[in-house]
């Protein structure tokens, strides 16, 4: 049963969070963590440190969710759910692409829903944040990954990786 | 060139190639497609992909795979989406297996703790930054931070399942700016 629900909760996240893996991560955590206790948030941090670690899209990090949780096939079936219904839509609207872009309906909906997935994100940084910085080595990494990011100068993968080499060196 | 005769081998493995080396952002990865796609092969022209690029925004899921998918039937209809899918989402599934055995085995060693504690820490820091450049591009006026403000007190201190927030605030986009003309000036 646990298994059909995580299922079920990948599928209908990936089936109505548009603009990718960083709009996908407040529904996320509040499903796994707060509402099933699948994960724990140190848990789910680590989850979307693999995600970014890793080439492609950041939603991938469903499928270590899923080895966590039901190993294997947990992470093959977690893939399938959450890229079936990209699979569906895309192809359909392939089809219809031009009409669907400049449709008023669709761009003034974006206009509300973007800044309130800003709002989202923020308040899942402070969620987040309170499980990751424990002490005053956490909170100068996270700093320091703030401001090297913020900039837009450095690469994420090597942040994080450097955040990687540095954690196991001092703590 | 002939849309329906791009070998299906090869469309999957151009993305596998694509989602062995697309690390980064949406927009780095998205800077891989370009260089594959259009400049090297000519599969599509530059105009399909910027459209692929809005669709992959503008649907559900990861933007990533939904451009990947679009390519894809562009150049072989549903067989096409199914290679250029499997091509760029295989390399990391791989990766992430591999790690995961590893971090169910060893995540409490004292270095994988360690290493977890400041990957964790970084991965706050980044996503704070992405806020950031996130508000900046679509906080430009008072009703935007009205709708950011909604999201973030609707998730933190209300404790509002996010899919309920972002379908009011598309019904909320809808009726402020459903009559206005030109939604996004300058856009197009």
């Amino acid at each position: 049963m646990a298994f059909l629900k995580f299922l079920w909760t990948l599928f209908y996240i990936n089936l109505f969070t548009i603009g990718g893996g960083y709009v996908m991560i407040p529904l996320l955590e509040k499903q796994l963590v707060e509402h099933y206790h699948w994960l724990t948030g140190r848990e789910f941090v680590d989850s979307v440190a693999v995600g970014q670690i890793t080439p492609g899209p950041l939603t991938i990090m469903n499928a270590f969710i899923g080895y966590k949780l039901f190993g294997f096939w947990g992470s093959l079936a977690a893939v399938v759910s959450s890229y079936l219904p990209s699979v569906v839509i895309v192809t359909i609207v392939s089809h219809y692409y031009l009409q669907y872009k400049s449709s008023r309906a669709v761009s003034s909906a974006f206009r509300g829903i973007s800044p309130a997935v800003a709002g989202l994100l923020a308040a899942v940084t402070i969620t987040l944040g309170g499980t990751a910085i424990t002490d005053a080595p956490t909170l100068a990494i996270a700093l320091g990954s703030f401001a090297l990011l913020g900039a837009r100068k450095a690469s994420p993968t090597l942040v994080i990786i450097g955040a990687g080499i540095l954690g196991a060196l001092l703590m | 060139m002939d849309r329906d005769r791009t070998d299906l081998g090869k469309i999957f493995l151009v993305f596998l190639r694509i989602g062995a080396f697309a690390y980064g952002g949406v927009y780095s990865m998205l800077g891989f497609f370009e260089r594959e796609l259009v400049g090297k092969r000519g599969w599509i022209s530059g105009e399909d992909f910027t459209e692929g690029v809005a669709i992959g925004q503008l649907t559900p899921g990861a933007p990533i795979v939904n451009t990947a998918l679009f390519i894809g039937y562009r150049l072989r209809r549903l067989k096409g989406a199914l290679a250029s899918f499997l091509g760029l989402v295989l390399p990391s599934f791989v990766m992430v297996l591999f790690i995961s055995f590893l971090y169910v085995r060893y995540r409490d060693a004292a270095p994988v703790r360690g290493a977890l504690k400041g990957v964790s820490a970084a991965v706050a820091g980044m996503i704070a930054s992405v806020v950031l450049n996130m508000g900046r591009r679509v906080v430009k006026g008072r009703t935007d931070a009205m709708f950011a403000v909604a999201g973030f007190l609707g998730l933190l201190l209300l404790r509002v399942n996010p899919v309920v927030l972002i379908l009011a605030a598309g019904t909320g986009g809808l009726l402020v700016y459903g009559r206005i003309k030109n939604v996004r000036p300058g856009r197009s």
